[in-house]
């Protein structure tokens, strides 16, 4: 009688569950659960953007040898949020490879990532023939929330100079 | 309770949709897909931080000389036999491959842009529309079944839709998750990147006068309530966007809402999404519907009362 009872209720639960899958909003929903389980593989994203607001915010710029910001879009036609997130992604990953605490990247893991950051912004500004400058500082500043608003921190994340 | 419910959830399907209305979103929706193929100069010819297929595809073949010129005659090709709704089974595969690899290869290179996601998911719905049909016609040897005045272009439209739809819906998911559910608690602090978008969009052409203060970044940090009430109307309409697949009117709604939020996000931080605005405006407002409608209305509707004359009187 139980077993009976027991497998009424798998056959009701098998076509409540057909009837969600076959559903649109079933298809729907199935898709929500793929697109946020795949993550980032285009064209799927989750749309990670915005998703953890944190207490700090930080940008990049490019400047020359004496400190005077280049528009890098201009020169290379990459945006500053382009190169910022380039920098990024690729400390993270060397980080990650070579076991070192992101947070604190050692000064060798700073010029390594952003000699190449640089030298991939100085190949399309040759491209582009708006060349950057022999000497680039790659700045590194920090927006943090302060009694009278923010705060921006500026510092010096890389400079290529060159060879004497 | 269970009817009510079983009616409303009823209105959730494809419906139907005239043949001129599918031509003028495949017309817009190819200028699209056009438009957001990039620039020769923007094929890197690296792809050092792999994303989606590039784990497995070396893209860079699409740098190679010529290739690139010659894909994007082919692609605009596409589109116009696209537009034409003819040859779709054949032609929706070949632009979704191509639009895929191009987009993948930019993203590619350590930046995520997520400006095109929604243009390529589209086209991944109504290409699985068009296989679907298909297959379903050579396994079966008979057309796929439709009913209620649906065709094949229901279907097109409602994956459509869907596919944009998902995109705010599943930013929603990522707020609460990636958050630990503090997404709200946290939202002001929002403000400090609205400094930064003003700082990122300066020192990328230096056009724009020098880094100020920037007021609008205060006040949300000085007001954390009043953020968490803009931010969280723009949340819910993300969360509730799947009412718009409710029917023409809720899409309608939903897409004009979500423009008008857009259109703040972009004036606060200089953020634009413009082909998610172009997107729904094709598919979810689509006023040529509305115009046509109205304009069949008013001819259908019986003449005014003529003037009174004084013989009246």
């Amino acid at each position: 009688m139980a077993s009976h009872g027991s497998a009424n209720i798998w056959k009701r639960f098998a076509k409540g569950l057909r009837r969600f899958v076959l559903h649109p909003l079933g298809h729907f929903l199935l898709f929500i659960v793929f697109l946020y389980q795949v993550k980032e593989f285009y064209p799927f994203t989750h749309v990670p953007m915005y998703s953890d607001p944190e207490a700090r915010a930080p940008y990049l710029y490019l400047a020359d040898g004496e400190g005077a910001p280049l528009g890098v879009k201009s020169h290379s036609g990459i945006t500053n949020p382009k190169m910022r997130k380039m920098y990024h992604s690729r400390m993270r990953s060397h980080c990650k490879e070579h076991r070192l605490d992101k947070h604190h990247p050692p000064q060798e893991a700073l010029n390594q990532i952003g000699g190449e950051v640089v030298t991939f912004l100085r190949k399309y500004a040759i491209e582009r023939g708006r060349p950057l400058p022999e000497t680039l500082r790659l700045m590194h500043v920090l927006i943090e929330p302060a009694a009278d608003g923010y705060t921006e921190t500026v510092t010096l994340l890389y400079e290529d100079r060159p060879a004497p | 309770m269970i009817e009510r419910l079983r009616k409303f959830l009823s209105h959730f399907h494809p419906r139907p949709v005239a043949a001129w209305e599918l031509l003028i979103m495949r017309v817009l929706f190819a200028l699209v897909v056009y438009k957001t193929l990039p620039n020769a100069g923007q094929i890197y010819d690296t792809q050092t931080s792999p994303n989606g297929i590039a784990h497995f595809v070396d893209l860079t073949f699409l740098a190679a000389d010529g290739v690139y010129p010659a894909l994007k005659i082919a692609m605009a090709a596409a589109l116009a036999i696209y537009a034409s709704g003819f040859l779709l089974p054949l032609v929706l595969p070949f632009i979704l491959i191509a639009h895929v690899m191009i987009r993948t290869l930019f993203n590619s290179q350590g930046w995520i842009h997520h400006g095109v996601q929604m243009v390529s998911l589209v086209l991944l719905a109504q290409t699985l529309v068009v296989l679907t049909f298909l297959v379903y016609r050579l396994l079966k040897k008979r057309p796929f079944p439709l009913t209620g005045g649906r065709s094949m272009g229901s279907y097109f439209l409602f994956y459509s839709q869907m596919a944009i739809i998902s995109i705010y819906v599943v930013s929603v998911v990522s707020k609460v998750d990636r958050s630990d559910g503090q997404w709200f608690a946290k939202s002001h602090y929002i403000g400090l990147h609205v400094v930064k978008a003003e700082r990122d969009r300066y020192y990328g052409k230096l056009h724009d006068p020098p880094p100020g203060d920037v007021p609008a970044a205060r006040i949300m940090l000085a007001n954390p309530n009043l953020t968490r009430l803009f931010l969280g109307a723009g949340v819910l309409l993300e969360l509730l966007a799947f009412l718009a697949l409710y029917g023409r009117g809720a899409a309608l709604a939903f897409s004009l809402s979500m423009i008008v939020f857009h259109r703040s996000i972009a004036a606060l931080m200089s953020i634009y999404f413009h082909f998610n605005e172009m997107l729904l405006v094709i598919f979810l407002v689509n006023a040529p519907y509305w115009i046509v409608l109205i304009f069949r209305k008013s001819r259908a509707a019986p003449p005014p009362p003529a003037p009174a004359t004084a013989l009246d009187i």
